[in-house]
This record gives C-alpha cells, sequence and structure tokens, in this order.
C-alpha cells in the first residue's frame, strides 16, 4: 500500500516528466474556447426540480488539442426525468489529439462516421440525448483523393437502470477519388457485444454476442445528376433480437437531379437484420419543421423494412413549391407507411401570408392503422418595425379503433428588440385520453453581450415524439419553470 | 401557486441540487476567465461538388461568415434569406458566406436539392460528422459567426432574430478590406 507521505515526491516527479513532455508546446500559443450550458427545470406537477449543467473545451497548443465535456445531471425524486437519463456528475468525455497536415491520432473519446452510416456512425447529439462515443484510439488520414481510418474502442448502451450493453469495435474505413466525379469506399468492421446485469450475473454463452460487417460505397457526379450506392453485408448475431448466426444486409441509393427549374430527390432503403446501437442508416421519410407533422414521423424497422422516398422542389420567382411521397414494406409485402406532403413558401412574405404546407400519413401495426391528416400555416407583419410570426397548425387523427380526434397548435413569436424575443405556444386537443387538453407556455429569450443567451419559460408543454436529423426521442409532457442559461467562450 | 410556494419549502431538502448550483455558477462565471478566447480554428471541408475549401485560403480575400445549419432546423431556413441578401451585397468588397451543414448522412442528400432550388448563391459546405461544429461550439443551431482576416472571430451569435443581419453588416463593414485589395487577392 502506498504511503501518504510518498505522495509530493511522485506528483513531484510527475509535474517534471510533464513539464518536459510539454516544453516543446511552450513554442505554440494556447488557445482555448467552449460553451457552458446551465439548464433548470421546476416542474409544478410532478413537485420535482432538475438541475442540468454542462461544460464543453478544447485547448489547443500547436499541433495538440486536449478537449473534454463536464455534465452534471440531477432530477432529484425521480418523477420527471426530461433526459430520461440516470443522475450523472463527472466528465462525460476526455481526449487529446494530435493533428499534423493530413494525419490525425486521437486517444480517449472519439466519434466516427463511414459513409452513409450503415456500418458506423458514432456519435453525439447533445439535445436529443443520444451518445455514441467511442473510447479508444483513431488513427486517420484525409487527403483530396485518398481517406483512410482506423480505430479500435468501446461504448456502454443504457438498456435499462440495471442493465447494460458493451459493445468492443475495430474498425477500418478506406475511400478514393477518380477524378473529380467518381467516388469509391469500402468498410470492414468487427463488433464484440456483452450484457451485464447489475443484479445477476449473466451467462457468457446468453450474453455476448459477435457480428461483423463489410460494406461498399460508391458516388457518382456529372453535372446536374448525383447517384450515390451503399451496400454492406452483416454476418453473426443480431443482439437487438438476440438471434443468433443472423446474417442481415442494409442499401441505400439516392438519386438528385438538380437544375434551374426543378430539383428532384429520390431515395431508396432496404434493411433485413440490420439494427445495431452503433450503425445509423438513412430513413428515407420525410422529417417535417413542424411541430404536429414532425410527432408523428414513421420510425423505421432496420431488422425488416424497404422503401423509398421522393421529393420534388420547383422555385417560381419568390415562391418555392415542393412536394413528395415515401412508402414503406416489410419484406413479406406488408404495407408499414405511405406519406403524401405538399409545401408552398413565399421568401418575402406575400399580404402577411409566408408558407402553407400539408400532409397525409398512414402508419399500419398488425394489419391496423392510424391515419394522420395534418395543415400548417405561417404568417410574418411587422407592425411598429417589430416582426412578429404566427404558426397555425391542425392535425386529425384517426385510431386503428376508428377513434377520431384533433390537435390544434398556435405559436406566436414577437422579436420586439434585437436582443429580447417574447413567444408564446398554445396547444389544444379533443382527445380525452389525456390529462389536460390544454397547453400554454410562455417564454422570453435574451442576448446578453459577451456571448450569454438566457432564456427562461413557464407554463405547461405537451410531451410527444420529436425526431431531428433521424432520431427520435419521447418528451415528457411539461408542468411549470424553466430556465437556461448559455455561454460561448 | 401553492404547489410552487410548497415545492419552495422543501428547499432545504435541495443540498445536492443547490451545490450542483453552485459548481455550475462558478463554472460559468470562471471559465471564461481562464480560458481565453481562441483563433477561429482552420478547417478544411468539402463543398457540394466535392471539392475540398479551407478556411485560411477564404480568409486571404476578406471576411468569413460562417452560419452552420441544418435542412431539419426551421429558424436555420429562416436566416438564409438574409445571409444571401448580405451576401450579394458585400462579396465584390472581399465577403464569403460559408453556411456549413451539420446534416448527418442520414440526411445530408437533401441538402444540394435545397440550396440549388432556393438559388443560394453561398458556399455550402458539409460538415457530416460535426467536427467542425464542435470547434466552433455550434452545439446549438443555427450558430453565426464573423471571422475578420486575421482569423479572429469579431462577432458570434446564436439562434434566429430578424436583426441578425443588421447586427452582422454593422460589425462587418470596418473589416471590409477596400475593394482594391479585395480584388488583389482572389480565392483560386
Amino acid at each position: 500500500m502506498r504511503r501518504w507521505s510518498d505522495l509530493p515526491g511522485f506528483a513531484l516527479a510527475l509535474t517534471a516528466i510533464l513539464a518536459l513532455m510539454c516544453k516543446p508546446l511552450l513554442a505554440y500559443q494556447v488557445d482555448s474556447r467552449g460553451i457552458v450550458i446551465l439548464e433548470g427545470f421546476v416542474n409544478t406537477d410532478e413537485q420535482a426540480i432538475v438541475i442540468d449543467g454542462r461544460l464543453d473545451f478544447e485547448i489547443d497548443a500547436g499541433p495538440l488539442t486536449l478537449g473534454g465535456a463536464y455534465r452534471t445531471y440531477d432530477f432529484g425524486n425521480g418523477r420527471y426525468n426530461p433526459a430520461g437519463i440516470q443522475p450523472f456528475s463527472g466528465l462525460k468525455h476526455r481526449y487529446i489529439e494530435l493533428s499534423k497536415s493530413d494525419l490525425t491520432l486521437r486517444a480517449g473519446h472519439f466519434f466516427a462516421t463511414f459513409g452513409k452510416g450503415l456500418s458506423l456512425r458514432s456519435f453525439e447529439d447533445i439535445e436529443l440525448e443520444h451518445d455514441t462515443w467511442l473510447d479508444g484510439i483513431l488513427a486517420s488520414y484525409e487527403s483530396n483523393t485518398l481517406a483512410i481510418s482506423i480505430l479500435g474502442g468501446k461504448e456502454v448502451e443504457e438498456v435499462s437502470r440495471f442493465q447494460h450493453i458493451e459493445h468492443k469495435v475495430r474498425s477500418g474505413w478506406l475511400e478514393g477519388h477518380l477524378g473529380e466525379m467518381v467516388r469509391l469506399a469500402a468498410s470492414a468492421l468487427e463488433r464484440t457485444s456483452r450484457k451485464y446485469d447489475d443484479r445477476q450475473a449473466l451467462p457468457e454463452s446468453l450474453s455476448t454476442f459477435q457480428d461483423r460487417i463489410y460494406g461498399f460505397e460508391a458516388s457518382l457526379k456529372v453535372g446536374w445528376l448525383g447517384l450515390l450506392g451503399d451496400y454492406a453485408r452483416r454476418f453473426g448475431d443480431l443482439y437487438a433480437t438476440g438471434a443468433r448466426d443472423a446474417q442481415g444486409y442494409g442499401a441505400y441509393a439516392s438519386a438528385t437531379i438538380e437544375t434551374d427549374a426543378i430539383s428532384l430527390l429520390c431515395e431508396y432503403k432496404n434493411y433485413k437484420a440490420f439494427s445495431h446501437d452503433l450503425s445509423s442508416p438513412p430513413i428515407c421519410v420525410k422529417e417535417h419543421l413542424w411541430t404536429l407533422m414532425n410527432r408523428v414521423t414513421h420510425e423505421v424497422n432496420y431488422n425488416d423494412e424497404r422503401g423509398f422516398l421522393a421529393e420534388g422542389m420547383i422555385p417560381l420567382g419568390n415562391w418555392f413549391i415542393s412536394g413528395g411521397a415515401s412508402e414503406a414494406r416489410s419484406h413479406e409485402g406488408g404495407l408499414r407507411h405511405w406519406e403524401m406532403f405538399a409545401h408552398i413558401e413565399n421568401s418575402e412574405t406575400f399580404l402577411g401570408f409566408r408558407s402553407l404546407a400539408g400532409s397525409w400519413s398512414r402508419e399500419y401495426f398488425a394489419g391496423r392503422f392510424s391515419e394522420y391528416q395534418n395543415g400548417a400555416v405561417e404568417f410574418k407583419a411587422s407592425p411598429l418595425e417589430r416582426t412578429t410570426e404566427i404558426d397555425i397548425e391542425a392535425q386529425r387523427v384517426e385510431e386503428p379503433d376508428g377513434h377520431s380526434f384533433f390537435n390544434y397548435l398556435l405559436g406566436i413569436t414577437c422579436y420586439l428588440d434585437p436582443n429580447f424575443t417574447v413567444s408564446w405556444v398554445s396547444e389544444r386537443t379533443t382527445d380525452h385520453s389525456e390529462g389536460r387538453n390544454v397547453w400554454m407556455m410562455g417564454s422570453v429569450r435574451i442576448t446578453l453581450p459577451q456571448d450569454l443567451e438566457v432564456s427562461l419559460a413557464g407554463g405547461t408543454e405537451r410531451g410527444g415524439k420529436k425526431c431531428s436529423g433521424g432520431i427520435c426521442y419521447n418528451e415528457p409532457e411539461f408542468a411549470g419553470f424553466r430556465i437556461k442559461v448559455a455561454k460561448f467562450f | 401557486m401553492r404547489k410552487v410556494v410548497s415545492m419552495l419549502s422543501r428547499v432545504q431538502n435541495l443540498t445536492s441540487e443547490m451545490r450542483l448550483v453552485a459548481i455550475l455558477v462558478v463554472t460559468l462565471f470562471c471559465a471564461p476567465m481562464i480560458l481565453h478566447a481562441a483563433k477561429a480554428p482552420d478547417f478544411s471541408l468539402p463543398d457540394l461538388e466535392g471539392k475540398q475549401v479551407k478556411l485560411s485560403d477564404l480568409l486571404k480575400r476578406g471576411p468569413v461568415i460562417i452560419d452552420f445549419w441544418a435542412t431539419w432546423c426551421k429558424p436555420c431556413i429562416r436566416a438564409f434569406p438574409d445571409l444571401q441578401k448580405l451576401y450579394e451585397k458585400y462579396q465584390d468588397r472581399g465577403l464569403t458566406v460559408v453556411a456549413i451543414s451539420v446534416d448527418s448522412p442520414r440526411t445530408q442528400v437533401r441538402v444540394a436539392p435545397f440550396i440549388k432550388s432556393k438559388k443560394y448563391s453561398f458556399v455550402v459546405l458539409l460538415d457530416k460528422d460535426g467536427r467542425v461544429a464542435r470547434q466552433y461550439n455550434a452545439v446549438i443551431i443555427p450558430r453565426t459567426l464573423l471571422i475578420d482576416q486575421h482569423g479572429e472571430t469579431v462577432f458570434a451569435t446564436v439562434g434566429y432574430h430578424p436583426s441578425n443581419h443588421e447586427k452582422l453588416e454593422k460589425a462587418l463593414i470596418p473589416i471590409l478590406p477596400s475593394s482594391s485589395e479585395g480584388d488583389d487577392e482572389k480565392v483560386e
């Protein structure tokens, strides 16, 4: 056992070694940057106070970067947990990176995306509480014609309060450009996943899963035409369903046509036995920018789904018209989802009118379906040189049992001053299955000098699904007050 | 109101929360004092044609407005017409506007058709894994920064506000190179 009296000597030796190691760096200017975000929630319905704070920082010294993220999250009595995670306080990320010309070496936490994310996409979305950063080593080389990445690391996936899965990953990516038009890439990935339960020891034969993915990607860009194809084959166990030696695949293709008169986008997907915490393939579904439409976004089943999305965009002077459709089926042919949507917008506003959007969709489950009809209109006016924006949304929902109801949303935002914004959002539903049928939330956002932002909100806010960038999460209902402070430095 | 009063009366039981608040408040105010603002980190990202564009090359021509956005971000899209107007007004005096898309691989395919159909002519770059967005603290978007020719950030804002372009313009005018200087150094 080390004696306490040894510690000063040990610290002195360590400092001397570090000082010698860092001496060459003293020739460089030391730069730093970061952001502090502090959020506080007072939920009056649940009698709960939630504190959420985060500090992200990076310190540069020549080719070296030292970075990390400190997070503290506490939801008190546990009845209201907006982040959906366990209480946490400590370093969430820490890393050191060496960048020299086209070469990067990183040790500690890192993120990586290979192609369209079929074989690997390790990333963090702070707002959606999604974090699949790996902890290990990443080496990458990137020039105008060639890109190579080699990595090894592990990620911990929280399954429940007592269970988690540890994913160990070894992977490589090679990408080459043939001229300016053609790009080819290949990836190989090996994963070992093991499930742990804090309450009991799980037998290794039941809790360990292994799989391998080999992928290939090609893209072509010729003038107004862009084509891309991505195919990955998976061998081994599928831990998401518990199936042993379940071979699977993921295929994605897209075609874009961009001319002055029209832009067209077509996407195709085909996924079978392909779900994994570290994969994030394209969804081929429209993610709407309006709250009620966004709330009914289709969620892809990566173990059994194929489908398409087609969308067209036409500019007509100040007007902009877009529309499209998407469909998804199981491999047996059963319909899972379809949607049609359209949007017309004026970039300058026309008699206060800014945009109008509509969508009609169905989500199928076990041979039955829910149907959604949505409409949204936006207005903008500037009385007394103060811009005011009004959003009105309506949604008709028909449930599988034939029961139907309406949802309505009204949003008003007044930009009173260059540094002061006031907003009001109210929602109403004719569905009586929820505790409330009216929600009203008022908020103010204040921009202070020195890149400091403060926002205060109070009232009631309806919960529901929220999708952004292909990730969906369920936001709990909120009643009370919240404050958010963000400081950039 | 009764609920609020009842809850506040339990404040003496919230020692752990209060401790966290104290830590964060100290961090909030002390971190910026310890950590001094950095120069805008240089980066190289592909444009919509796949060509690599480097910030340091753009700065040789004049100041650069960097705007982080995504196709799924409504406030980001609302700010684009004003950015386009600023670009058209000052591009001859050396200004470059760079809209860096943080769309993931899942939604990145929508970027080019969207920009083309809206007829925006500023530079659009793709940051598919968010590496550059992290360097610029763009964890909340839209995040807009104005970088002068020396690489110093002279203005930064987060979120959408109709008057943002006026603030940007006010900060931009003093740092614009003269027309002749701007014409001397063209970006290749």
